[in-house]
């Protein structure tokens, strides 16, 4: 659901508590499976170390997964891992990536979600083709940085035909609960 | 365990992690500052230094929280008055021998006022609402005189908010007080 994050803190998360190794590595090759890139520059391990005991906590119906008590990536019901936009921004070549024209931005920064014009407007751009279901990483027009997380609910290429109705779920965005709860004690 | 190592492609560079700036007042990448949601918190902050630096002062003074200065230096509009992190507390006379205590500062600490009211509602048995002041920000109000359990509560419930932060306005004096050790152990209710 759009604005996941909406209201959230420490004291909504709740059982926050180690997964046995098994679980952890089952969580570790989901992430490498939709993300490649981490696997393939090794950067799945600097987030995920072998080592260090990975710790989830659930917040309604979204799974966080926590290391060093940090929030690294999160799950909504059984979608897939998305990381939070503090991991995206340390590796922006982790995603697909779509491009909103500037207007959208104030309504994605409220949690909206991204309707197709938003993506189709000249400014826009589609960097990356997609199919329903892919995380994305969301920025804007002449902006540098990411500015939500979320996931495909149309293909880029229905986007595009279409041009109507939601195009992507927003699932975190910048200032929403989890950006400005990264840690957790 | 075979190909972990020696795949045909992945190309092993190791890839540092980028390093972003965020703005010291939102906490966003800067360029992201005036789109924020104009009733957030960061926004209003930001705003605030917008402004005061335009009408010439130094934006040090203006960052926010710890540092026990500024008032009104701000030309008004929509901040929350940037001075020191206090919980205050006051109590004021009504109708009969009826009081007020007034807790203001609590969403510095970022309590939520709404929550708080009705916290301290329940522990005390008393009627509790949020109000808001003239200046913009709220208030929880109290009915009775709880002048001396509630900086335990505070204290006891929220864990950011410690015993300098809490200051209370002494009849005599109308002046702020230190809510010190002293004060609150020597009126230890039980409530």
């Amino acid at each position: 659901m759009a604005g996941t994050f909406k209201k959230f803190s420490k004291e909504d998360v709740s059982n926050l508590s180690q997964v046995k190794s098994s679980v952890a590595r089952g969580i570790r090759a989901a992430i490498c499976e939709t993300y490649p890139y981490l696997e393939e520059t090794d950067i799945i391990e600097t987030l995920i170390p072998k080592k260090e005991s990975v710790y989830t906590g659930k917040c309604g119906h979204v799974t966080l997964c926590v290391i060093n008590n940090t929030v690294l990536f999160f799950q909504e019901r059984d979608g897939p891992w998305l990381p939070t936009l503090r991991v995206l921004h340390q590796y922006p070549e982790m995603m697909k990536r779509l491009r909103t024209d500037k207007g959208a931005i104030k309504f994605v920064l409220s949690g909206a979600n991204i309707m197709c014009p938003g993506l189709t407007h000249p400014d826009a751009l589609i960097h990356d083709e997609g199919e329903v279901g892919a995380p994305v990483a969301i920025y804007a027009f002449e902006k540098e940085h990411a500015m939500a997380v979320g996931v495909l609910q149309m293909s880029t290429a229905d986007i595009r035909n279409i041009n109507k109705g939601i195009g992507v779920e927003n699932m975190h965005h910048l200032n929403d609960g989890l950006w400005k709860m990264p840690n957790l004690s | 365990m075979a190909e972990a190592e020696a795949a045909p492609a992945p190309v092993r560079e190791p890839v540092p992690p980028r390093v972003v700036e965020y703005d010291p007042i939102t906490g966003v990448p800067a360029e992201f500052n005036e789109y924020l949601p104009k009733d957030c918190e960061e926004y209003k902050k930001w705003k605030a230094a917008q402004e005061a630096a335009l009408a010439g002062e130094g934006v040090d003074k203006l960052t926010v929280k710890e540092k026990p200065e500024e008032e009104k230096k701000l030309p008004g509009g929509k901040t929350k008055k940037k001075s020191k992190p206090q919980v205050v507390v006051s109590v004021a006379q009504r109708q009969k021998n009826k009081s007020t205590t007034t807790v203001a500062g609590l969403e510095l600490f970022g309590v939520k006022l709404s929550e708080a009211g009705k916290l301290f509602g329940k522990k005390f048995a008393c009627g509790a609402s949020v109000v808001k002041t003239a200046s913009g920000t709220e208030q929880i109000e109290m009915q009775g005189d709880f002048l001396q359990q509630i900086p335990e509560l505070l204290l006891k419930n929220y864990k950011n908010i410690t015993k300098e932060d809490v200051f209370y306005v002494d009849m005599a004096d109308g002046k702020k007080k230190k809510n010190f050790f002293a004060d609150d152990d020597d009126e230890e209710d039980d409530s």
